[in-house]
């Protein structure tokens, strides 16, 4: 059980976060500068917290005012952002680094060398490898201490798609079979579902929410937090009706209907539709009118093709705002959509989520 | 050829770096890691020697060493020897062991000492594992600086060492009483042997730093 509770005072900056994790990947996520890389740096012993306690199963890393364990006897596996592999030892010296006091320790590399395929690599420098390669190099040193809590900076942020997804399967199957407890910073939205069981989401040095990935995703309990999770139609508008079907929500001069919240008529409330929860409607299948569907006419602003997707953004006069929206190219082609052309939208009432007030 | 005094110069020279490559590499070190309060006053007084006249220097010198220093009542006495010629050596150069040395420590990615605490290295072993080992053509190329600027070494020398033929006379100092007395052959042999060992030892330098250089490119 990994036991984190600590505050750090920078110039201009304040730092207070608590969690408890243990046998599972916990991702820090949020924009940079949120304080993810000094809580990492206080767990793996590079910063020393001003107060609080951290706590490694029955260890003791710090507590104020006056534990203060240093970095080189933690035994924590860190793996840190850019890798940082030692660039004048090999492949091979580079894992065997953590085991350099112990006896016989070449089976153990053999093993590790050949647990992440770097077998055929070992006798090459840093510098000779790819990415991917490296990362596992990184990897590999850091868990042939076998240390019971494993810290990631950034993992893949330097590597391509295809390589990225097989390290982030490498690592959830590492954390499962070696019953690690892993702390993992991303700002990528991709890495935290890939990897997280749980996911701490922080912003100005602090944690605002903590929960399962999918909770978090699902259910933001701020404005804040639902911006850091890509929700970028963030609106706010009025309570107008409540049932237990939902609500109504004047949006500018528009009447929305929205999912349950726990809101009052009255109330001026934030509410988010993702981008990729807006349906573009073929003039050729129209949807049969319910009050629920949201439906708006609009204009094309924008329209970028990216990959697979469609990311667009539309506009009307009576919109307060305008909406982004994304989906997948397949099955819109003949839309034969351009900057310009009016379209009709909807926001189907199920995702028109409202948020808690702040 | 004036063999006597070559054979001087490269003792003092030899000397003089082995006492700047210690004592530069703990400046440097601690002037490459640690943030105090008085940094840039250090960092200017150990640059100092660079610019004043070598005639400033070797009168500081003389005041230290002298009858009337701190030096006199312990027993140290090295005015007019052998040992103050290389104090003044070591004076001189020092400020291009520290730094050179200083640059190259403070080029190693602090993530890579900082791995190696992770995995259990102390601040000692981190030193010798990764920072010195990865600092190392900097802090050789400050060696060769400090042995060359030795070598060359005139004024601050004469000044506390004087120019005794046989015990204090470098072959700088040599140069000169051959220039004095018209000895122009030997005087001519002997500048272009210091200007040959000159541009052997910058030669060295610039392929040390370059490859220096070629390192931090593919590791970046």
């Amino acid at each position: 059980m990994l036991d984190v509770n600590i505050e750090k005072k920078l110039p201009g900056f304040s730092l207070r976060v608590a969690f408890k994790t243990e046998n599972e990947i916990l991702v820090l996520f949020g924009p940079s500068g949120a304080g993810k890389t000094l809580t990492l740096g206080s767990i793996a012993g590079s910063v020393k917290p001003d107060t609080g306690f951290i706590k490694l199963d029955d260890r003791v890393f710090f507590e104020s005012p006056s534990t203060f364990v240093p970095m080189h006897r933690r035994r924590i596996g860190v793996v840190f952002q850019g890798y940082a592999l030692f660039p004048h030892m090999t492949v091979a010296k580079n894992v065997a680094y953590g085991l350099r006091y112990m006896q016989g320790h070449g089976a153990r590399v053999q093993e590790m060398l050949a647990q992440l395929h770097l077998d055929d690599l070992a006798h090459r420098y840093p510098h000779q490898l790819s990415g991917g390669q490296q990362q596992r190099v990184a990897l590999g040193r850091a868990l042939i201490v076998k240390p019971s809590l494993l810290l990631l900076d950034e993992p893949f942020s330097a590597l391509d798609k295809a390589v990225r997804e097989e390290l982030q399967r490498e690592i959830v199957r590492l954390q499962r079979e070696l019953q690690l407890t892993v702390v993992v910073i991303t700002h990528d939205l991709d890495d935290a579902f890939a990897l997280g069981d749980k996911l701490a989401v922080m912003r100005h040095g602090h944690i605002c929410q903590f929960g399962a990935v999918n909770e978090v995703f699902n259910y933001p309990n701020s404005a804040a937090v639902a911006k850091i999770m890509g929700a970028t139609n963030l609106f706010r508008g009025t309570v107008t009706e409540k049932s237990v079907d939902g609500v109504k929500l004047m949006w500018g001069n528009i009447s929305l209907r929205a999912a349950p919240a726990d809101v009052s008529v009255g109330d001026t409330v934030s509410f988010f539709v993702r981008p990729e929860d807006v349906k573009v409607i073929h003039p050729d299948k129209p949807l049969k009118y319910l009050s629920g569907d949201n439906l708006l006419d609009v204009t094309v602003t924008r329209l970028a093709h990216r990959g697979a997707v469609i990311a667009m953004r539309v506009n009307a006069p009576h919109l307060p705002h305008p909406i982004a929206v994304r989906f997948p190219q397949r099955g819109y082609r003949d839309l034969r959509l351009h900057e310009g052309k009016a379209i009709q939208i909807s926001l189907r009432w199920e995702a028109v989520q409202i948020l808690p007030p702040a | 050829m004036p063999w006597q005094p070559l054979i001087l110069s490269l003792q003092v020279a030899g000397v003089a770096t082995i006492i700047a490559v210690v004592v530069g590499l703990m400046l440097a070190l601690w002037l490459a890691k640690k943030d105090f309060r008085g940094k840039s006053a250090i960092e200017t007084i150990l640059s100092l020697p660079l610019i004043l006249p070598p005639t400033v220097l070797g009168y500081y010198l003389l005041f230290v060493l002298g009858n009337s220093g701190p030096l006199y009542p312990l027993g140290i006495r090295l005015v007019f020897t052998w040992g103050a010629a290389v104090v003044a050596s070591t004076v001189v150069s020092l400020p291009l062991m520290v730094q050179s040395s200083r640059a190259a420590i403070a080029a190693v990615d602090p993530k890579l000492e900082k791995a190696a605490a992770s995995l259990g290295a102390s601040w000692w072993r981190v030193l010798l594992d990764v920072t010195l080992p990865l600092s190392r053509r900097g802090i050789l190329a400050g060696a060769v600086l400090a042995f060359a600027r030795s070598l060359g070494e005139f004024g601050a020398t004469l000044m506390v060492a004087g120019n005794i033929p046989g015990r204090t006379q470098t072959l700088p100092l040599a140069i000169y009483d051959l220039v004095q007395a018209n000895k122009i052959t030997e005087a001519n042999n002997a500048v272009l042997l210091m200007t040959a060992v000159a541009f052997g030892l910058l030669l060295l330098v610039r392929h040390l730093e370059k490859r220096a250089d070629m390192k931090q490119d593919t590791h970046a």
